[in-house]
């Protein structure tokens, strides 16, 4: 049967309830009900957690939340589950053999002392021989804000490392080097709100119908409540977001970028583009070609861009005639006219949507900026209906990832650690000596992992993540992470695939366990209360935080005033508070606020969020901000301007279109291997399917991961579903069942494979290629053969 | 993966828990998490509408699964084949009622609007929540081992 023959071994000896026990009771007489944000994907829903005798029992979607209106998707319905799987880990884990560390070793239960003193000790051994920058932190968008702001200070300026990145990197850094490039500063200018006055949805590469499925629901609402209201789906793979589209374009990998400036140039072509608005509010710049992928160890990007002329920017379109943008594409002539008129047309309120289709792609920033380009001539953006929308895939990355800047060169607020006057203003808020935050970038994400199998990092710890089945190329990375001398850290709530490869496991407090606060999509920031223990000896990500920090001489930066920040009543105290003596969430949130307030980056006093379903920055005298950039809903916005992006304060707050030319992905399908490979997800398991596989109706809703063919690639080389192939690149392989006619079908050419199962590693097949620019790995693309096994 | 299979798989995983279990009181953590070292194939039930019997609900008020094939079903802008029979609680005999639509799903309770010949819009994508259970062994993760 395979690897494996003792699948699992009960940890812990807490008695623990039987997760699928089926509640029976009066809903609303028996139990208590809370609020709090769903944390699986970014569209943010918010749920009332029903609790009974300490367990969760119920959820439903919230009628009082404005983005969720009362429903949720299977995933969130199966909330009160992810908690109780019945091998929940609930006890700090070392690797040992007769009775010490030993890499070679079993992992064995230990206190929380003994892992803690032993990562504390790893630590500073590193800094000593190896400094700062080798010791690295990986998390997430599943990080609450404030344990993301507290892996920020501790190792930005407490350990003085910026090897701090989060798995957001695979996710949207795209996004946001996308948003900086364009507007000077990060995150949607509109809101969900603009569902209901646009008359155009574009989907760019984005399956929105399984990946945010309320979204879908939203978009759907509309187009059944406004017959004139249209669904384009552009995509590379028919998938359900097709069904209530009015048309489907399949287009080939990577050619986006041709489709995108084709339609720019039937813009100018045509006259469709809103002059006055340009010349206005816009500037326009050409940046350096020929990029590269990444591919190799240290590689670096500088950009070059200089300023352009409407008439050289027209020039350089002129090229993507429908006729070459057919060639690269495979799209028509109407097809791609009809995305012209689309946008276009003064009259159709457009808004355009995209997430990892266009994120992870070796061109992902330039994708981004070709999206604003079409909002931007045509003046459609920051007004009711008409909206350039990045979502996110996180119930966080906007939140913690990028509002907190957990990545190696930023900082919160949109601040980066290359500029001084920015990390003044850090050490300020943080009261720590001038120059002792990093200047220096250290590692991204990708460079992270490289880093770690040269031998540059030592020490890698995972939060809220699970990076030995999320990166791609994993072959290298796991025998890396294997290597003598590396010390690996996972804190988690189940055994994974990075468990496997963990010296230390640290078990974690989910979800209504702790204190939290996220932040969707749409700029929404919300929290929720601590409503349930954490079983056995788990503990928050806050909490691990704060006391390797005391272990490490860095307790002080977590030390704040007990009189200012009393302990909460009437609610459950989290671990991290408990430990304290005083309120933890809410000290460090009235420290983090300091960083946005006054240039628009605005969060309120704390309790106000607990008092809402969540409020959208900047909110400024107590009010939200649903649509930024404009006059009279953005009060950042001066009177008499109309429109400014004053992110771009340098420029005159003008936003940026920029010239970014087609250029092929770094592998393309040849004769040895033929088929391009795309990996994603699926509507009902979240990430790496740690949670979902183990809730019964998520795993039988949709088991394994599949390799899903076209009709006739699988005719051609005789495979049937059902039929076990092996699928394999130049990095490695993996074995599964071939499915045909399944929920998407992948154009010609294309195999599709989901990357949440367990057994079906696709990510030790795909590419570690990225984008220069925002460093984001492309996972869409690479070249695979198949065959029988 | 035949039926067989996931019941020797089971089989030998209930014995390898009791067998670590019982042969030390420090637990030996192998890490192994969902692993089961095949690879799977998702079959889903063919029986029609009218045909099969309810799937008991994951609690009281969880979406109800849907337990009857749907692969031919359209949910579009003009079609919900899902609503044929549940909008009214179609009886196919005494044994076999189609769960009819609650009164949730015909209010908007946040925007305050009502509907009557047809679900709200933010609740039209039926399969968003009301998902299909393949025919799969899950007793693995039941506690009930």
């Amino acid at each position: 049967m395979g690897q494996s023959s003792g699948v699992i071994v009960a940890v812990g000896s807490a008695i623990y309830l039987n997760p699928f026990e089926v509640f029976k009771g009066d809903p609303e007489a028996d139990l208590k009900w809370d609020k709090a944000p769903c944390r699986f994907c970014g569209t943010g829903c918010s749920v009332l957690v029903g609790v009974e005798n300490g367990k969760i029992m119920a959820v439903k979607g919230d009628p009082e939340s404005s983005v969720n209106q009362g429903t949720l998707c299977a995933k969130g319905y199966a909330l009160p589950f992810i908690q109780y799987g019945e091998d929940r880990l609930m006890k700090p884990l070392i690797r040992m053999k007769n009775g010490k560390f030993d890499k070679s070793g079993e992992l064995m239960e230990a206190t929380w002392d003994e892992a803690l003193d032993l990562i504390a000790e790893k630590i500073k051994k590193t800094i000593d021989t190896k400094g700062p920058q080798a010791v690295a932190m990986f998390g997430s968008g599943q990080w609450t804000i404030w344990e993301g702001y507290a892996a920020a200070k501790l190792w930005k300026g407490g350990l003085r490392s910026n090897s701090l990145e989060v798995n957001a990197r695979h996710c949207m850094a795209s996004a946001v080097a996308g948003f900086m490039t364009t507007f000077g500063m990060d995150e949607p200018m509109g809101s969900y709100d603009d569902f209901n006055h646009a008359d155009a949805f574009i989907l760019w590469g984005a399956n929105v119908a399984e990946m945010h499925p309320i979204l879908h629901s939203k978009m759907t609402d509309r187009l059944l409540n406004s017959k004139n209201a249209k669904l384009i789906n552009l995509t590379t793979i028919s998938n359900p977001s097709s069904e209530f589209a009015d048309k489907e374009i399949i287009f080939k990998p990577q050619s986006d970028l041709a489709i995108a400036n084709g339609i720019a140039k039937i813009l100018i072509e045509e006259d469709k583009i809103d002059k006055e608005f340009l010349e206005k509010h816009v500037l326009l710049k050409k940046g350096k070609e020929n990029i590269g992928y990444g591919l190799e160890d240290n590689f670096e990007f500088k950009e070059e861009a200089e300023l352009i002329t409407m008439a050289d920017y027209a020039e350089s379109v002129a090229k993507y005639t429908p006729e070459y943008v057919e060639k690269i594409s495979g799209i028509s002539k109407s097809d791609l006219e009809l995305l012209a008129e689309i946008y276009g047309n003064p009259d159709t309120k457009v808004m355009s949507f995209w997430t990892m289709g266009v994120n992870q792609h070796t061109r992902g920033t330039w994708m981004n900026n070709l999206i604003y380009n079409l909002h931007l001539l045509t003046g459609k953006i920051s007004e009711p209906g008409n909206q350039p929308y990045s979502l996110t895939g996180q119930p966080s990355a906007c939140g913690t990832c990028r509002e907190v800047g957990t990545f190696t060169h930023r900082l919160p607020a949109d601040m980066v650690v290359t500029n001084p006057e920015h990390r003044i203003r850090t050490e300020k808020i943080w009261n720590l000596e001038p120059g002792t935050i990093p200047e220096k970038p250290s590692y991204h994400a990708v460079e992270m992992m490289k880093a770690l199998d040269r031998g540059d990092v030592d020490i890698f710890w995972s939060m809220t993540a699970n990076p030995f089945q999320a990166y791609p190329n994993l072959n290298r990375y796991k025998k890396g992470a294997l290597k003598k001398g590396r010390f690996i850290i996972v804190s988690d709530v189940y055994p994974t695939r990075s468990t496997e490869v963990a010296d230390v496991v640290l078990p974690s407090a989910m979800w209504v366990e702790k204190e939290g606060s996220f932040g969707n999509a749409e700029r929404r920031t919300h929290f929720w209360k601590k409503m349930v223990d954490a079983p056995g000896e788990s503990k928050s990500d806050l909490w691990q935080l704060i006391e390797i920090a005391k272990r490490l001489g860095h307790g002080k930066l977590f030390e704040y005033s007990s009189t200012d920040y009393p302990l909460p009543t009437g609610q459950k105290v989290s671990d991290a508070t408990e430990s304290a003596g005083f309120y933890m969430e809410k000290a460090i949130w009235e420290e983090y606020r300091q960083f946005g307030l006054g240039h628009g980056h605005d969060l309120a006093p704390f309790d106000d969020y607990h008092n809402s379903r969540g409020m959208r920055w900047p909110v400024v005298d107590g009010k939200e901000t649903v649509i930024r950039y404009r006059e009279g809903y953005d009060p950042y916005v001066e009177e008499g301007t109309d429109v400014q992006f004053y992110g771009n304060k340098k420029q005159d707050n003008k936003a940026t279109i920029w010239f970014r030319p087609y250029e092929p992905p770094p592998e393309l399908p040849d004769k040895e291997y033929p088929f391009w490979l795309s990996t994603g997800r699926v509507l009902e398991h979240w990430h790496s399917g740690t949670m979902t596989r183990r809730v019964e109706t998520l795993y039988k809703a949709y088991p394994h991961a599949t390799a899903n063919l076209h009709p006739s690639d699988a005719e051609k080389a005789g495979f049937k579903s059902g039929d076990k192939i092996r699928i394999s690149s130049r990095r490695g392989e993996v074995v599964l069942h071939v499915e045909v006619g399944g929920r998407v079908t992948p154009q010609e050419g294309m195999i599709y494979v989901p990357w949440f199962d367990e057994d079906v590693m696709i990510n030790n097949v795909t590419l570690d290629a990225y984008c220069p620019i925002s460093k984001q790995t492309d996972f869409k693309k690479c070249a695979v053969k198949m065959e029988k096994v | 993966m035949n039926n067989s299979k996931i019941k020797l798989i089971l089989l030998l995983t209930v014995a390898s828990i009791m067998l670590t279990c019982s042969a030390s009181s420090r637990v030996v953590f192998k890490g192994e998490g969902l692993v089961t070292g095949e690879p799977g194939m998702n079959s889903y039930p063919e029986e029609e509408p009218g045909e099969t019997a309810l799937i008991e609900r994951a609690y009281e008020i969880a979406p109800p699964s849907v337990p009857h094939a749907i692969s031919d079903f359209t949910i579009d802008r003009t079609t919900n084949d899902c609503l044929e029979c549940h909008l009214d609680g179609e009886e196919f005999d005494e044994d076999h009622i189609a769960t009819k639509i609650p009164p949730s799903h015909f209010t908007n309770e946040y925007r305050q609007e009502s509907v009557e010949e047809s679900v709200t819009g933010i609740r039209y994508n039926c399969t968003q929540c009301h998902v299909q259970q393949a025919i799969v062994d899950f007793k693995f993760w039941n506690g009930s081992l």
